[in-house]
């Protein structure tokens, strides 16, 4: 079913109302596409063994994400939570997350997240095999070829993570499914952008041939340099977002 | 030097025979029927949590890898288990190629090594392993073939690069010789020196060449993708 990043979504929550955690979390995987729509949900025990909480927890939230009308229940033998074709709505579900949000929040997330992929980038680029770049410009490919806004999504979040791999240590690769799993949907959402996606998908490629010809310093630079616009599109969203005081 | 070899071959024998067994049970399980599905498979589990039982220190997870269009229910599909918070748990994985995080797994060496190369095998890593343990692995795959001969997938285990280096890092350090434990692309495993260490890539020597070649100071274990590279005296 899930795998590789997704697996982060189903990873041990921490504190706080546990429900709306899980709700938060199952949100996210939505909006990301992570849970394509009419994918199964694991069943109640499961999804309570798979983020620590307890069925009462997973049951409150699972009704709040149908509420939302994110899932649906469908009876009979082959029942569960199915998630429902509804980008729309859990999107701007993410949209008013990010309102919430102050502009220097925002700014220190991307400050976080652009060290993170730099310092990948540049160790991409001194550990990275001929096989290892073959994958990266299998990645690059599938951002050029995607048709859609979600697919262009999934597939820069696929190169990050390629490259967080390549960089060959567990640490960094984890912050950054971590930083995915935490952070996606809204990076997506600066990122999703057609402006802004055509831009990075340009730079995604420097980055590539950057990390294939062992230029770590490049590599490290462009990569800042795409979290970087993701981050001020993603605040000029928030400020859009802003209601204009009245008198 | 010798002693390093020995445990090195020892290691990778050992881990072939456990692979090569759950080939076994699994080319059996697929005899049974012409048309195999998932349920089929069902054998594989419990021999996957005995053997995890068995070699905790060193196997993490294992299983079967299905060639694509195998089992009639289920067009890709991985049958892997694994330790995961003092558990033996199925491997969840997109198996659907439309999903979003669908992976082609047909691309990756420990797949394509044993399918594409003769003898049938493949020692793959060190790696990042993303699909299943995210954590630094080496993993040993041997083809699974249908009783035609035509291939079937790969039967596996991944082994954490730290329980290797565990059991090694001893014998490396009181040899009296720098020694490096290389792959083929000449990326370190296991190494007892802070100049070379597990991940880098060896940069002043030609270490894809060396094995070609054949050349002295590299020592390939028991015919696999490692090889044992002398530096000189410590």
């Amino acid at each position: 079913m899930y795998g590789g990043a997704a697996a982060a979504v189903f990873a041990p929550l921490d504190t706080l109302s546990r429900a709306e955690q899980v709700e938060r979390r199952l949100t996210d995987a939505i909006v990301l596409g992570l849970i394509p729509a009419d994918e199964q949900l694991p069943g109640e025990a499961e999804l309570a063994r798979l983020l620590g909480v307890s069925t009462m927890t997973v049951r409150e939230a699972l009704r709040a994400l149908r509420e939302a009308d994110l899932i649906e229940t469908r009876r009979g033998r082959h029942g569960g939570s199915f998630v429902k074709e509804s980008r729309g709505i859990a999107l701007q579900r993410i949209v008013a997350r990010l309102l919430e949000m102050s502009t220097a929040q925002l700014r220190d997330l991307g400050d976080q997240y652009a060290a993170l992929s730099g310092a990948a980038a540049r160790l991409a680029a001194r550990r990275a095999t001929s096989v290892e770049v073959a994958r990266l410009r299998r990645a690059h490919a599938e951002i050029v070829a995607a048709s859609t806004e979600g697919a262009r999504r999934r597939a820069e979040s696929h190169l990050q993570i390629e490259i967080a791999s390549v960089a060959q240590s567990p640490l960094l690769f984890r912050a950054e499914v971590g930083m995915q799993a935490e952070l996606g949907p809204l990076l997506w959402l600066g990122a999703g952008h057609e402006e802004v996606l055509l831009h990075t998908a340009g730079l995604a490629g420097d980055v590539v041939e950057a990390i294939a010809n062992g230029d770590g310093d490049k590599a490290r630079a462009l990569s800042e340099d795409r979290v970087v616009r993701w981050t001020a599109h993603l605040v000029e969203l928030r400020l859009q977002g802003l209601e204009t005081p009245r008198g | 030097m010798d002693d390093a070899l020995a445990q090195l071959e020892e290691f990778v024998e050992s881990t072939r025979a456990v692979v090569h067994e759950i080939a076994v049970t699994t080319t059996a399980a697929l005899a049974t029927t012409p048309q195999p599905r998932r349920a089929d498979l069902v054998e594989i589990e419990p021999l996957i949590a005995r053997i995890l039982g068995e070699r905790e220190e060193t196997v993490h997870g294992g299983g079967f890898v299905a060639a694509p269009g195998l089992l009639e229910d289920a067009p890709w599909w991985l049958e892997w288990f694994a330790w995961d918070a003092g558990a033996v748990q199925r491997l969840v994985s997109e198996t659907d190629p439309s999903g979003a995080t669908f992976f082609d797994y047909t691309y990756m060496p420990w797949y394509s090594g044993p399918r594409d190369r003769t003898p049938a095998r493949a020692l793959t890593g060190p790696y990042v392993d993303y699909l299943c343990t995210d954590d630094y692995t080496l993993t040993v795959t041997e083809a699974v073939r249908r009783q035609d001969g035509s291939f079937a997938g790969v039967a596996g285990v991944d082994v954490r690069i730290f329980a290797v280096e565990e059991r090694l890092l001893v014998t490396l350090r009181d040899s009296g010789r720098v020694l490096v434990l290389v792959n083929e692309l000449g990326r370190v495993t296991v190494s007892a020196t802070a100049q070379l260490l597990s991940g880098d890539l060896v940069e002043d020597l030609d270490i894809p060449a060396m094995f070609e070649a054949g050349d002295e100071r590299l020592t390939r274990i028991a015919g696999s993708e490692l090889g044992l590279l002398d530096l000189g005296p410590r």
